[in-house]
């Protein structure tokens, strides 16, 4: 059974990919905090958690990732995850298939200010995809909006 | 109250509203006539509007008062980031944001202990922490910033500089780093560099007696790592049970670094410090001590109060007692003024003496060797206690008074700790009424600036070149005076020099 996994500097966010990315709630919240410096039980803890909620084994979950961490946890995380990992998104390159539909579009100013996730802004400069800090400019896409993207991949 | 009438319904609303309660149309904008500017700002205004809410918030768990200043203060900061104001963008000010958001989020009670080379700052820290971890040799030892906390396990942590922090550091040596240079070169600096740099957070849990020799690894200046390390954290398990885990001594190398980035550091440790503990040498306080106290005096200025000098080495003073209290008397009226305590009775409060190498013999006393013991002997005969090993042992309690290290532990505990939740927020709420301040008053000034250029647009052709004339008018006159200082410079350098050259030769002749 395979989960997305969206994770940033404090929360794992879990969506159900045979479900139709449907989410995945850990007692009432669509998130679960885990501790940084320990990746490793983080995701041990997941996947028992997931292996009871859904009947199946812990080597039959696998995990596609979308890091919106640092770059450090990020990577912690794809080596932690392991041979779990089926697949990885990587969210300059979701982004940039939103702005490649989107830009040019007059009202949303894209190209000027670009877009909002997750609490962070990103920019097209000279071709490349920059991250920057919220901008109150920037067109904010929400989360559904974002997994909708990934589904179409 | 100021009114404003929306051009689009009539409707009268507060002068300080942006949208139109009836309608909803931007309101700030109705003098502008050009409808695709006006449709552009809308959109624009409208976009805030809706991310406003959206802006991320670093929940803050210590105080939710505190947590309510943060959330206003990340909105304040994502208008003042909008890339449209790159050009009004003060540094003052988003330094004054980035000691806000650090002041929240770490929330540490911090005690900067800052002095020249030499002045006994490990030594002091030593004392108030019950044991010898920081590193008290005869050459300058503390060459990396070390933070030490109490903690339930004992650690140490170690923060190395990124490539982009090294190279800053790099470029910021002055021409007075040779020595820096040389001693970086002696130990070969460059051969560790590429291990060090960038490298991730070490961190290690160890037991509370192997602290002292763990750190002498990464901040003695013996050891090349030192170069490489921005910052020490020593956790220690041994403090007393009610000294807060917020609680944070830092130990700064020094303000007259000449690795300018260094030196940065600890001021910016200073301006942030809750308090500071200023140690300077009882025997002497030179022009470099005072030059250190008035630094610190102009990173604290808006709480004088925090500011505490140590004097430290009380016990090598003749006469201990009586030429400390006119030491003491003297310094009470000298750092009182412009740019130090703001009246007598604070600056006698806050200046406090000590010897806290007599203070760590007496606690260490059984374990120390006779030579080690000998400044207790010479300062026991100063206070009739006869220099014997029986007599010492029997009046460690009557020195270590004398050391009065117990003072700053009672400050500490008594108007410090007790305290310093209190003062903690009351720091954090003074740097949020004084980014208020600034920005009310940029704010004030762009629209001043805005309002002067919509002026001259919407002036006539005549007023216009009446405009174009005065500031002409007024740059000739600021050239011409330019001009005049410029000549008059010119012939003071030139009889200067005159006469600089004329003294040369007197010498040259003399000595030929």
């Amino acid at each position: 059974m395979e989960f997305l996994l969206v994770f940033d500097n404090e929360k794992i966010h879990i969506y159900n990919v045979e479900n139709n990315y449907a989410r995945y709630y850990f007692s009432g919240n669509d998130f679960v905090f885990y501790d940084k410096n320990n990746i490793e039980l983080a995701l041990n803890s997941l996947s028992n958690e997931l292996s009871k909620a859904f009947s199946i084994s812990v080597p039959d979950i696998k995990y596609s990732i979308l890091g919106v961490a640092t770059e450090a946890i990020n990577n912690k995380f794809i080596e932690k995850a392991g041979t779990k990992v089926k697949k990885i998104y990587y969210v300059d390159d979701i982004i940039g298939t939103i702005m490649e539909k989107l830009i040019g579009k007059d009202n949303l100013m894209i190209d000027e200010y670009g877009i909002n996730y997750n609490g962070r802004s990103y920019r097209v400069v000279d071709g490349d995809i920059i991250q920057y800090n919220f901008s109150l400019l920037g067109y904010t896409i929400s989360d559904d909006e974002f997994i909708s993207e990934i589904k179409n991949n | 109250m100021a009114m404003m009438k929306c051009k689009f319904c009539g409707e009268n609303n507060e002068a300080k509203r942006y949208f139109c309660s009836k309608c909803g149309k931007v309101l700030a904008y109705s003098g502008i006539k050009n409808d695709k500017l006006l449709n552009r700002i809308e959109l624009k205004t409208a976009r805030i509007a809706e991310n406003i809410p959206m802006v991320p918030h670093t929940k803050i768990i210590w105080n939710d008062m505190i947590d309510l200043y943060m959330s206003k203060v990340e909105k304040m900061l994502a208008v003042y980031d909008i890339v449209d104001f790159d050009d009004i963008r003060q540094d003052s000010l988003t330094k004054k944001f980035d000691a806000f958001l650090d002041r929240c989020t770490t929330a540490d009670f911090q005690i900067a202990f800052v002095g020249t080379i030499k002045t006994g700052k490990s030594t002091l820290i030593n004392a108030l922490l019950g044991r010898n971890y920081a590193s008290m040799a005869v050459s300058p030892e503390t060459a990396a910033l070390t933070k030490f906390r109490s903690s339930d396990e004992d650690y140490v942590k170690v923060i190395f500089y990124s490539k982009e922090e090294w190279e800053e550091l790099w470029d910021s040596c002055t021409s007075s780093a040779d020595t820096f240079l040389r001693e970086y070169n002696e130990l070969n600096g460059d051969a560790h560099r590429d291990k060090w740099v960038g490298h991730d957070v070490y961190f290690r849990k160890l037991h509370n007696t192997e602290i002292e020799k763990e750190l002498v690894i990464w901040s003695s200046s013996k050891h090349p790592e030192h170069y490489f390390v921005k910052e020490i954290e020593v956790g220690i398990s041994s403090l007393p049970k009610d000294f807060p885990k917020q609680v944070v001594f830092v130990d700064t190398p020094g303000l007259s670094d000449p690795v300018v980035y260094r030196s940065n550091i600890t001021r910016n440790y200073i301006r942030r410090a809750n308090a500071v503990f200023v140690c300077v040498d009882a025997q002497k306080l030179q022009q470099e001590e005072v030059e250190t106290i008035s630094a610190v005096f102009s990173f604290s200025a808006h709480n004088k109060q925090k500011v505490h000098i140590i004097a430290t080495h009380w016990d090598k003073l003749n006469n201990p007692e009586e030429d400390w209290a006119e030491q003491k008397d003297w310094m009470s009226k000298r750092l009182v003024g412009d740019g130090f305590y703001d009246s007598r009775e604070m600056a006698f409060q806050n200046i406090i003496h000590s010897a806290a190498h007599i203070h760590n013999l007496c606690r260490d006393y059984d374990s120390i060797s006779n030579s080690e013991k000998m400044p207790l002997y010479q300062l026991a005969l100063l206070f009739g206690i006869l220099p014997i090993p029986d007599e010492i042992k029997k009046n460690l309690d009557k020195l270590q008074e004398k050391a009065n290290i117990e003072s700053i532990n009672d400050i500490i505990k008594k108007q410090l700790i007790k305290n310093y939740k209190t003062i903690l927020y009351d720091d954090i709420v003074k740097l949020y009424e004084s980014i208020v301040y600034e920005l009310a008053r940029i704010s004030g000034e762009t629209r001043e600036e805005a309002q002067k250029i919509i002026n001259t647009m919407e002036s006539d052709i005549d007023t216009k070149r009446k405009m174009v004339k005065e500031q002409a008018d007024n740059y000739n006159a600021i050239k011409k005076y330019d001009d005049t200082l410029n000549a008059a410079w010119e012939s003071i350098k030139k009889k200067t020099d005159k006469r600089l050259a004329g003294i040369l030769n007197k010498i040259d002749a003399n000595n030929r």
